[in-house]
């Protein structure tokens, strides 16, 4: 795996898992 | 509608048409008209990417759903950053450095003539019948909502689009797509604004009527493959669909082609990757607060003005008896509702569980009223598509309503000029210059590609404004895509692998299509997007196979 690539991929996927862990935010906190 | 909602729709698509006619300038020759020279930002060209997925549909059908079955939907797009970041890598470079035109046209250098062509026909077939469904959608809810011929509503959406899309080409669709995404974030935020406004309770209590409801439940962690959203589905499923998608799909394959560079291309799609999921959960949401609007202001028993007339004339004593139903399920629910949002966080279980209760209640009366729909029209009754148009006319303030409706013109617009522009540069490319007229001038390509998309144009209208009668059709178009969407990327993929030959991927091409089908015939209960990952699996194991076959390898 090339450097720019990976660096690419680490960072969608840190986005990726923020929009996850707010979504499960917000129906951990008006669902649960 | 007030006078001054139909002068901005009429003054947005009077812009938009002078707008992609212009544009015309930088187009005198086949480059300038199917690849904008090659010369678009990165940021126009994402931009124009998230803008042809963005279709009417998702503007009216998606806030529904929103509204009645919640947040749920946003899993489907789980896999969409993993797959742009693997194209970024594996075929956007692939087929910018090729210098093509379409996705297929790189098969046939790859591979064969006959596997170009099969998938270059699969597209337009598919593609073609699917750009009639996206002007139907939105042209049939007006024409019911404003009392519209259907022709005149389909007109409204065909006309314009067909006309700067023929004119302009590829650029006239990119700066025009620029801003459609602008007045569709506009109208977006505008409706979550008015509704926060509209709201009798503040945005916490809303949310928590909404959870109490089942409206934000997100994430549905279940490993099943007959559920169609699922985290898992949406994970797996949902990347190998996306890998096709953005990577083989000439609509889309088209708009990266356009970029400057490899590397402006992938930063293309890297707006999508970071912000697709965002905005399609703002999507479901403005449907949810659409949902708490009318937990306290009564909505119609059945959305569709049109046939809740039918139903009334049909039999007004059944049908006052269940608006009375209705009326009583309704109050219940606001009731619960109002309670809930006395209730203090902590102490809110019993509350909570009144406000449910009372959201089942108002569902089973109006689950009846859908079946006395259908008895009355004699298809299924869905008012999905209805809920937002009827709450942005009646609730928006004047020029609010008129930007909403200007937007979802101009979602139907930016997704069907998009699709015209890949018809055509498939029709041209991987047919007429392949097979009919393999050599002639520049001047020559541009105008037949030119008809190609008033053709197309015209086909999709058609298509459009006979989509009612057309229904059984459209749907078997539909489940067709879905059966070769998959195997499509499994050529692909067969492509960049050094061994595979032509023949195995062609059979891989039919293997993977029938075996779909197989599934689809006999566990028709497998959620669609498996189907992606099935197909693609089933052509690159075959191609595979076929491709160690010996009288090849002499070949």
């Amino acid at each position: 795996m090339s450097t720019p690539f990976r660096r690419v991929l680490i960072r969608v996927l840190a986005a990726e898992l923020v929009v996850w862990a707010l979504l499960f935010a917000l129906q951990q906190r008006y669902t649960g | 509608m007030h006078w001054a909602n139909w002068a901005i729709v009429l003054g947005y698509l009077t812009y938009i048409s002078v707008d992609g006619i212009r544009r015309a300038k930088g187009t005198t020759k086949l480059d300038g008209y199917f690849l904008g020279n090659r010369n678009l930002p990165w940021w126009v060209v994402g931009l124009s990417v998230m803008a042809t997925q963005l279709s009417a549909i998702t503007m009216i059908g998606t806030t529904g759903q929103g509204a009645t079955d919640g947040m749920r939907f946003v899993q489907f797009y789980f896999g969409l950053p993993v797959a742009l970041v693997i194209l970024g890598v594996t075929l956007v470079p692939f087929l910018h450095r090729a210098k093509v035109y379409t996705a297929y046209e790189f098969l046939e250098r790859r591979f064969d003539a006959k596997t170009r062509s099969l998938t270059s026909v699969l597209f337009l077939v598919s593609r073609g019948l699917s750009c009639g469904t996206i002007i139907a959608a939105p042209a049939v809810v007006f024409s019911s909502i404003f009392g519209w011929s259907l022709p005149w509503s389909v007109a409204l959406i065909g006309v314009p689009t067909v006309l700067y899309t023929m004119i302009g080409g590829v650029q006239a669709v990119a700066w025009t797509d620029v801003k459609q995404m602008v007045i569709v974030l506009t109208a977006l935020v505008a409706m979550i604004v008015v509704l926060l406004v509209r709201i009798p309770v503040g945005a916490d209590d809303a949310l928590r009527i909404a959870g109490a409801a089942g409206r934000l439940q997100v994430f549905d962690f279940s490993f099943t493959l007959t559920k169609q959203y699922t985290f898992w589905s949406g994970i797996i499923g949902g990347t190998f669909l996306m890998l096709s998608y953005f990577g083989t799909d000439q609509s889309q394959v088209q708009r990266y082609l356009t970029a400057r560079s490899v590397d402006e291309a992938r930063s293309s799609h890297l707006i999508s990757a970071y912000w697709k999921i965002p905005l399609q959960a703002m999507i479901l949401l403005v449907g949810v607060l659409v949902f708490v609007f009318y937990v306290f202001s009564a909505p119609p028993l059945y959305y569709n003005p049109t046939e809740s007339a039918r139903m009334r004339a049909a039999d007004p004593a059944a049908y006052a008896v269940v608006e009375q139903r209705y009326q009583s399920a309704l109050a219940h629910r606001a009731e619960a509702a109002r309670a809930l949002s006395r209730t203090p966080r902590g102490q809110d279980g019993a509350a909570r569980t009144a406000m449910a209760a009372g959201d089942v209640e108002v569902a089973t009366v109006r689950n009846e009223a859908l079946a006395a729909a259908a008895k009355v029209t004699g298809a299924p009754a869905k008012d999905v598509n209805y809920i937002i148009p009827h709450f942005v006319i009646s609730e928006m303030p004047i020029g609010l309503a008129g930007i909403f409706i200007a937007a979802v013109i101009a979602a139907a617009m930016s997704a069907v000029a998009g699709e015209l522009a890949s018809l055509s540069s498939t029709t041209v490319i991987d047919l007429y210059r392949r097979w009919i007229r393999p050599v002639a001038d520049d001047a020559h390509y541009l105008k037949v590609s030119r008809a190609a998309t008033g053709a197309w144009g015209l086909f999709a209208c058609v298509v459009a404004t006979f989509a009612a009668s057309l229904g059984s059709l459209i749907e078997v178009v539909n489940r067709f895509g879905s059966f070769f969407y998959g195997s499509i990327l499994g050529v692909f993929l067969l492509a960049m692998i050094p061994r595979t030959r032509g023949n195995g991927a062609f059979v891989g091409l039919l293997a993977g299509m029938g075996t779909v089908g197989a599934v689809n015939h006999w566990a028709p209960s497998v959620a669609f997007l498996w189907y992606n990952v099935i197909g693609a699996v089933t052509v690159v194991t075959v191609g595979l196979l076929l491709g160690r076959a010996p009288r090849e390898a002499v070949a």
